[in-house]
């Protein structure tokens, strides 16, 4: 099929050794590439009930057919394994500049399998893997470990495009739970923990570099369609503001909107709020615009701090994710501060959304007298000794760098603590939004906001976010469309650029797949379903799809609450609309 | 017209009571060069490096404009 | 022609006779060749594999004239490569003087031990527990030993920052005043030193065994018709004692290639404030020293001593590399804070070079104002004070730009260049991105050959022959910091007859013959085992060139960028 290399690359660590399979014809039309064909290859490569951190858990990278092509906001990458701080599916999405080096290796998927004796760089080229030692980095942060790896294994051979590599940094060394993959120094894969199951593997980087372009199906028509979108999209309000403000605009809407997670998840609106926002974010720092490869709405941010005592540091952030966890769940009131503990994050490998939840949570252990240590909302400081305990695993770090779950059981604080599926939800506040608590409880991998970016639709007035009933048919749209953008791979903030049919043209231009909007939806409601059929392998059940008991309860401003029953109504509908039983299963 | 004259390193010491701070202010002809100049003020050309007006090197060729800074600099030697 | 090996590991002391495979090398040929030879190029620079060596240059205990520089070396934890760091005072005398061609430090001390290494006027090699002397500065470190073991002594030490590994650490010397002012600055050397567990040397002065000369009369001969030559030449004989190599500031300031507030200029403002002639009036104002000798053996005195309004001293030989890096590079016009600076950073051990860089890159990113001079100093006094920041500014220039993620860094190689800008003087920029020490200015100084008023034939703007220069140049200063003659006495070397002198003497002093054709290969056979080295290490062609800034920014006032390209510069050296 166009738009596929047909070939994934598999990667042996115990062995050193590797070897390129043919995707069969079959499988690359149904599965196409990115998040549909990654689920295909874990579910056939991993064996049930696999240990997240064993050497048998596969790590798969994953581009798309729109990776590397004239596509806007087609620069990105997917990695997807079993998660070790769920316990079921992960997949997790980062930009930048690699994707389109991981994409100039000549395959759709690379599968990491084993594990090190010793620390290893990786470096994959289109001839051939190379395996480095690499102990002299094993403990460098993720800055240095991405500049070494980047100068030492580049290629210059003839034609060879520009390398990129992907790193972990010491908290995915150490195994906690939620650590990183980074790349472009500040662009993460994020979620899921996927930074630990390559620390486990004993894998620090892995260098990118070929010269290998996937064959489209009408390249022409594909230039086409981007030199049409940008003619329509430069002008659209939202990439405007994205371009504007990147994504702390959302500081100010999710604030006004009662939803914005504040004191670890008991208020909906936060007083600080002006001080963490985008004008406080663009007038307190010095900020450009920054964009990953092939896009114009360039929403990341180089910021570099005016004043105070972390002045002239420099981060491309911090985003309105950093900014919610750090400084609505833990009420850090200056947006400098908020750089601070992001770059603190970005250096040791560590997810800020789920640092933040923690530092927040252990905010409320000590407050609550469960545990004994000098932190307390507000106080950057005390934050950023937490953090780096955790990324340590010294003291109260041993035991959050396990995840809240297992946090939560050891503190007796289960009752507060915030999670789906051991992941902590982002900063939309699914009492005032509820489409977004439907989306918390049975995203695949946990409390996301991605799957669906429900908040959109909830925000924007295309349905009242109080709205229970008949909530899941349009959250289905959602999630459909947007499974098919990780599976050609896009960025997320083009969809309002790349509606049913926008998506049609493009697969059609990218793979010669002719195909209607309901045959598009079947594809993506088919990977929806291979993607629940693991993680009912993995042991999920109903059970799991549903929110933690502190978001039933009211938020304490605006009163505002989401109950159990509208949960369970709106995720029962979610599972008849995908075809399958009370008990979610297909 | 008459230009300002800066002399470094020792070359002060060509001219008798030359202060460094006040530098000179030299009267010389319309049209007249570098080395015109510094025939006029009584610096060997052989002891001069480099030259410069207002703020440019110059060859000893170059001519003067009235009111220019002229830097007049010793031979230099490396690190 | 003795080689002393001293393991702090096994605490054992071993004196031999140079091996042959070394006779007839001295300073940098013979650092960098042993440590091509013995020291695992992938090792921990910090660690027992690397090798710390002192070796005085060939010329050094000879009756030549300004020959008393020694040579430092080791694998470098700044650039991660091989590193030789020059100085002068009187330690590069003494060694020869007592017949040792070479001092080799190996092993590492347990942590948290403090040794001396003592040697005295009969040769006796004996390692002292230095216990009491840790975290000592320099000054009072070397005033504390020079007490105790007698004034006729050199001291060879490091500071604080040294002892706490830091990267941009240095290694000083005490000059013929007893004030350890002189450095072994660049590469971080202080930092192998402190790793090691060693504190200071203590190398008497009164050596009476240096290496014997095959044909003293010829030797001396020619030594007498260099120091002839070095006094007649106007700049070292004339205006370096006078103003010291801070006669520089506004020369190269005018030229434009006085890199200002982190390179983002060419041009200081003030430069008339911190320059060669208004530090000569306020030091002769005052009742300081200018024409003051800082070294065994100098006929030049570039050195000064500068004091306060009070009289009292302030700091010795202030030069123009440091009066940049802590004046026009951070801003600063205050000519006194500079000289305070200097002290700091002798009195901690620091490279006034790296630090001063270090501290630009702070202020570029926004830590504190360019032109802070208190700010400057509160950053050098934060290094001796071991907090966070302080050990971030100790470890250099490219290590500040990683803690602020601040991508202005003037570093090649790890090491900061120095006070000539590449794209006001383009051969520079040659140098600066292919010497295997890294941004190093006295590695090949092109800046005369770039300029037509110094006699130059290149067009300083432009890429032509700069390459070829650079070689040249790079070649001739390894050879010459072998031999051991200090760069300001090369007016010995440029005059008529002047490379001929050396010849005779190289010969005179081994008994060998040696022409135009062996110091080539002297200086070929040193830049050949230090990228060697490096290529081991795992240097590739990239890390011949230049950061992305001299590229991209032009400099005012010129506007010009680099022009050599970065496959110009890769095809530098073909070995």
């Amino acid at each position: 099929m166009d738009g596929c290399y047909g070939q994934v690359l598999k990667i042996d660590l115990n062995t050193r050794q590797w070897r390129v399979e043919e995707v069969p014809e079959d499988i690359q039309q149904t599965y196409l590439g990115g998040k549909g064909l990654a689920t295909h290859l874990l579910l056939e490569n991993n064996p049930a009930g696999v240990d997240p951190l064993a050497p048998e858990n596969t790590l798969i990278f994953a581009t798309g057919p729109a990776t590397g092509s004239a596509v806007w906001g087609g620069c990105r990458y997917g990695v997807y394994t079993k998660s070790p701080q769920t316990g079921f599916y992960a997949e997790s999405y980062s930009g930048g500049k690699v994707p389109e080096a991981i994409a100039a290796t000549g395959y759709d998927a690379v599968l990491i399998q084993g594990a090190c004796a010793a620390p290893t760089v990786l470096a994959i080229y289109p001839d051939r893997v190379d395996f480095h030692d690499a102990g002299d980095l094993w403990g460098q942060d993720t800055y240095a470990s991405e500049d070494a790896v980047l100068a030492r294994f580049r290629r210059d051979d003839a034609g060879y495009k520009r390398p990129g590599a992907v790193v972990i940094g010491p908290a995915a060394e150490k195994g906690i739970r939620f650590a990183l993959i980074k790349n472009d120094r500040w662009r993460s894969a994020g979620r899921t923990g996927v930074g630990a199951v390559l620390g486990a593997k004993r894998v620090k980087g892995i260098l990118f570099q070929g010269d290998r372009q996937r064959p489209l199906h009408d390249g022409e028509a594909v230039r086409a369609l981007a030199k049409n979108l940008v003619k329509e999209g430069k002008d659209n309000p939202g990439v405007k503001a994205y371009k504007a403000m990147g994504t702390s605009q959302m500081v100010k809407i999710m604030n006004a909107a009662k939803a914005f997670p504040t004191r670890y998840w008991s208020r909906g609106t936060c007083p600080h709020w002006e001080e963490i926002g985008a004008d406080a974010l663009h007038t307190r720092c010095e900020v450009e615009p920054h964009a990953c490869l092939k896009c114009f709405m360039a929403c990341g941010r180089m910021s570099r701090v005016k004043e105070g005592p972390h002045a002239g540091l420099t981060i491309e952030g911090p985003e309105y994710e950093t900014i919610y966890a750090f400084g609505g769940l833990c009420m850090i009131d200056s947006i400098e501060g908020i750089i601070y503990l992001n770059d603190i994050c970005d250096r040791l490998g560590m997810d800020t959304i789920t640092a933040g939840n923690l530092c927040a949570f252990t905010i409320e252990a000590v407050r609550r007298g469960k545990v004994n240590f000098a932190v307390d909302y507000g106080d950057v400081d005390g934050v950023a000794a937490l953090l780096r305990l955790i990324a340590a695993r010294e003291g109260l770090g041993a035991v959050l760098a396990e995840g809240l779950r297992h946090a939560a059981a050891r503190w007796d604080l289960e009752d507060i603590a915030v999670h789906v599926k051991g992941m902590e939800p982002a900063g939309y506040d699914p009492r005032p939004l509820k489409g977004m608590g439907l989306a918390y409880a049975t995203s695949d991998r946990g409390a996301c906001h991605l799957r669906t970016t429900f908040y959109k639709p909830e925000l924007s007035g295309m349905i009242d976010p109080g709205q229970v009933e008949g909530k899941a048919e349009l959250f289905i749209d959602f999630e459909d469309r947007l499974t098919l953008f990780d599976t050609l791979i896009l960025c997320r903030f083009y969809r309002d650029l790349y509606p049913w049919e926008a998506l049609r043209e493009m697969l059609k231009a990218l793979t010669g797949i002719d195909e209607d909007i309901a045959g598009l939806r079947q594809r993506a409601a088919a990977i929806a379903t291979l993607t629940r059929r693991f993680n009912i392998r993995e042991g999920l059940t109903s059970q799991d799809d549903r929110l933690p008991r502190q978001l039933h309860r009211r938020l304490e401003d605006s009163e505002q609450v989401v109950t159990e029953e509208e949960i369970h109504t709106m995720v029962q509908d979610y599972y008849r609309l995908r075809g399958w039983d009370a008990q979610g299963s297909p | 017209m008459q230009v300002q004259v800066k002399l470094y390193g020792t070359l002060g010491k060509q001219v008798p009571g030359y202060d460094h701070r006040q530098g000179l202010a030299v009267e010389v002809a319309e049209g007249a060069n570098v080395a015109d100049l510094m025939a006029r003020i009584g610096v060997p050309l052989k002891k001069i490096g480099m030259v410069s007006l207002d703020g440019r090197l110059a060859g000893r060729e170059a001519s003067l404009q009235a009111n220019m800074l002229v830097k007049v600099f010793h031979p230099i030697f490396g690190g | 022609m003795k080689l002393i090996k001293v393991d702090l590991t096994a605490k054992t002391i071993q004196t031999e006779d140079l091996p042959s495979a070394y006779e007839g090398l001295g300073g940098r040929a013979l650092t960098s060749n042993y440590i091509n030879d013995h020291v695992p190029a992938g090792c921990d620079p910090l660690g027992p594999e690397n090798l710390l060596i002192f070796a005085p240059g060939y010329f050094s205990g000879t009756p030549l004239v300004n020959t008393s520089r020694l040579s430092v070396g080791a694998k470098s934890p700044l650039t991660g490569g091989i590193k030789e760091s020059n100085v002068g005072g009187t330690a590069a005398a003494a060694l020869a003087n007592l017949g040792i061609s070479a001092l080799v430090v190996e092993g590492q001390a347990p942590e948290g031990e403090s040794w001396l290494l003592k040697i005295d006027a009969q040769g006796q090699v004996a390692l002292l527990d230095g216990a009491d002397c840790r975290g000592l500065r320099t000054y009072a470190l070397a005033e504390k030993l020079l007490a105790a073991h007698g004034p006729k002594n050199n001291i060879t030490c490091i500071g604080p920052a040294g002892e706490d590994l830091l990267s941009a650490a240095s290694i000083q010397t005490t000059d013929l005043d007893d004030h350890p002012c002189r450095a072994a600055g660049r590469g971080g050397l202080g930092a192998v030193m402190g790793s090691k567990g060693l504190k200071a040397l203590i190398v008497s002065r009164s050596g009476k065994a240096a290496d014997p000369l095959a044909d003293p009369a010829a030797f001396k001969a020619a030594a007498k018709a260099y120091a002839q030559a070095v006094k007649a030449d106007e700049f070292s004989g004339e205006i370096l004692p006078e103003l010291g190599s801070a006669c520089l500031v506004e020369a190269i300031n005018e030229v434009g290639a006085f890199p200002t507030r982190n390179a983002r200029e060419g041009q200081f403002e003030d430069a008339d404030k911190i320059s060669g002639e208004a530090m000569a009036r306020i030091i002769r104002e005052r009742g300081g020293k200018t024409t003051h000798k800082g070294c065994a053996q100098c006929i030049i005195d570039c050195s000064n001593e500068y004091v306060d309004a009070d009289g009292k001293y302030v700091t010795s030989s202030l030069e123009y590399e440091t009066i940049w890096s802590m004046g026009g590079m951070i801003g600063n016009g205050d000519l006194d804070a500079i000289a305070r600076l200097d002290f700091l950073c002798d009195d901690i051990g620091l490279d006034t070079i790296s630090t001063g860089v270090a501290i630009a890159v702070a202020m570029d990113a926004g830590y504190k104002s360019f032109g802070d001079a208190q700010a400057a100093i509160a950053m050098v006094e934060e290094v001796a004070q071991g907090t966070a920041f302080g050990k971030i500014i100790g470890s250099g220039p490219a290590a500040v730009g990683k803690h602020f993620n601040h991508e202005r860094v003037p570093v090649m190689k790890g090491q900061s260049m120095a006070a000539y800008d590449p794209r006001a003087i383009q051969g520079m920029a040659v140098t600066y991105a292919t010497s295997p020490m890294g941004g190093d200015h006295t590695a090949g100084w092109v800046v005369d050959q770039n300029l037509e008023a110094f006699g130059g034939t290149l067009d300083r703007f432009s890429a032509e022959g700069q390459v070829e220069a650079s070689r040249n140049t790079q070649i001739h200063m390894a050879a010459v910091d072998t031999v051991g003659i200090c760069d300001f006495a090369q007016s010995g070397l440029a005059a008529e007859g002047g490379m001929d002198n050396v010849y005779r003497m190289v010969a005179a002093k081994s008994g060998q013959p040696f022409g135009e054709d062996d110091w080539q290969a002297l200086g070929l056979r040193v830049l050949k085992a230090e990228r060697a080295f490096n290529r081991r290490a795992g240097f590739t062609a990239a890390d011949d060139h230049l950061p992305r800034m001299f590229y991209e920014e032009p400099l005012p006032p010129h506007n010009k960028v680099v022009v050599i390209s970065p496959e110009e510069l890769e095809n530098t050296f073909d070995f």
